[in-house]
């Protein structure tokens, strides 16, 4: 199955281990448990292991045991951003810092009063960026399928309480389209992951690191749907208290039909992906074979 | 706006948005299957609505709406309402 499966792993009990030594200890007494279960996952989870292996090893072409390392550092790393994304969201003291480049672009976007969408990936982790931006003084909206097993969600929920970003679940019940238009006529921002899809939705084929791979459409759909300022934006981790986060320049598609639109946001876009994907390659969080087709 | 130029109007639009073939669209036909519409799409859909009638469409409008002669009637019914009003 080349989709991703609607669910992320982990159990409850897990995750309340993480939050009690990051309440009592801080961050880096939970980063050095970490390793211990990244252990377990590098040894016994064979499936995502080879696929994420193959991704160093035949796409990024890191030789053998480069890869084998960058398996270990992909899961620590994986690990980190959620340990981090529980310490923000919750309020517990921390020493995060973070540089931005390209903080200008969303100030433009928030100055047209449009709205505007932010395409991401599951590349690095641009839910720490709309917690750590509050300085941008706009509400930032994130678009997620309901993936998370539902006893996470509802632990994550009761440790983190009010988020200070909106999350926009995309249900059955269709209620996401009009949180979305009401979020873009308020002038927020409304962030989508565009490179993960879930079986029966439609898709588009693009080359992305030397091979067609498939997209979601629903994220290129909105953007020639709505036409509101547009841009790329990434997070990744650079070190054990550092982000660097990314906002690209504003796309302007003008006079583009729908579809010739949504094609050539989609071809910038997974450009963008394969320079970060090669800038911070152990950041890739697609843990199922994204080529197939 | 007759319902039958409405029926037309929608008709029109819906092949040329979906790409779709006109032949395809009969009032029996699943709107969701014939438009091959994702979660995502019904953002397009309501977008052409609204742009094309000038109402404004609730996500709980679509719950009843499975064929083709359901999304007739009911846009319909909200363009003579407007009318009326």
């Amino acid at each position: 199955m080349p989709s991703w499966q609607g669910k992320s792993r982990g159990t409850p009990f897990g995750y309340s281990i993480f939050v009690s030594i990051l309440k009592y200890f801080g961050v880096l007494p939970a980063y050095l448990l970490l390793r211990l279960v990244v252990v377990y996952y590098f040894l016994f989870s064979h499936k995502s292991s080879k696929l994420i292996f193959d991704y160093f090893h035949k796409k990024l072409h890191y030789n053998y045991w480069q890869s084998l390392g960058l398996v270990y550092k992909n899961y620590y790393r994986l690990g980190q951003t959620i340990i981090d994304k529980v310490v923000i969201m919750s309020g517990i003291d921390n020493k995060f810092t973070y540089n931005f480049d390209g903080e200008e672009n969303l100030r433009k976007i928030t100055a047209f009063k449009k709205g505007g969408l932010l395409l991401s990936a599951h590349l690095g982790n641009w839910e720490i960026a709309g917690h750590l931006l509050k300085r941008l003084e706009t509400k930032i909206n994130v678009v997620m399928y309901d993936g998370e097993h539902q006893q996470i969600k509802k632990y994550m929920e009761r440790v983190t309480g009010e988020r200070n970003m909106n999350v926009i679940v995309i249900k059955e019940d269709l209620s996401h389209i009009y949180a979305i238009s009401e979020a873009l006529k308020n002038n927020e921002l409304v962030c989508i992951h565009a490179d993960r899809f879930i079986e029966g939705n439609k898709t588009l084929l693009c080359n992305f690191l030397g091979q067609p791979a498939r997209f979601p459409a629903g994220p290129f759909v909105l953007a020639a749907t709505f036409k509101v300022p547009l841009c790329f934006v990434f997070a990744f981790k650079e070190t054990s208290r550092h982000y660097h986060l990314y906002a690209s320049d504003l796309k302007q598609y003008d006079g583009l039909p729908k579809d010739a639109m949504m094609q050539q946001v989609l071809i910038e876009f997974a450009a963008e992906m394969e320079e970060k994907a090669k800038l911070y390659p152990e950041q890739w969080f697609n843990y199922y074979n994204f080529w197939k087709a | 706006m007759t319902n039958e130029n409405i029926i037309l109007k929608i008709n029109e639009f819906l092949s040329e948005e979906f790409e779709v073939e006109p032949s395809k669209i009969t009032p029996g036909a699943s709107l969701k299957e014939t438009l091959d519409l994702d979660s995502l799409d019904y953002i397009d859909l309501v977008v052409v609505v609204e742009n094309n009638f000038g109402f404004k469409v609730k996500p709980e409008d679509f719950t009843g709406i499975v064929s083709f002669q359901d999304f007739y009637d009911y846009v319909t019914r909200r363009v003579n309402a407007k009318e009326l009003a």
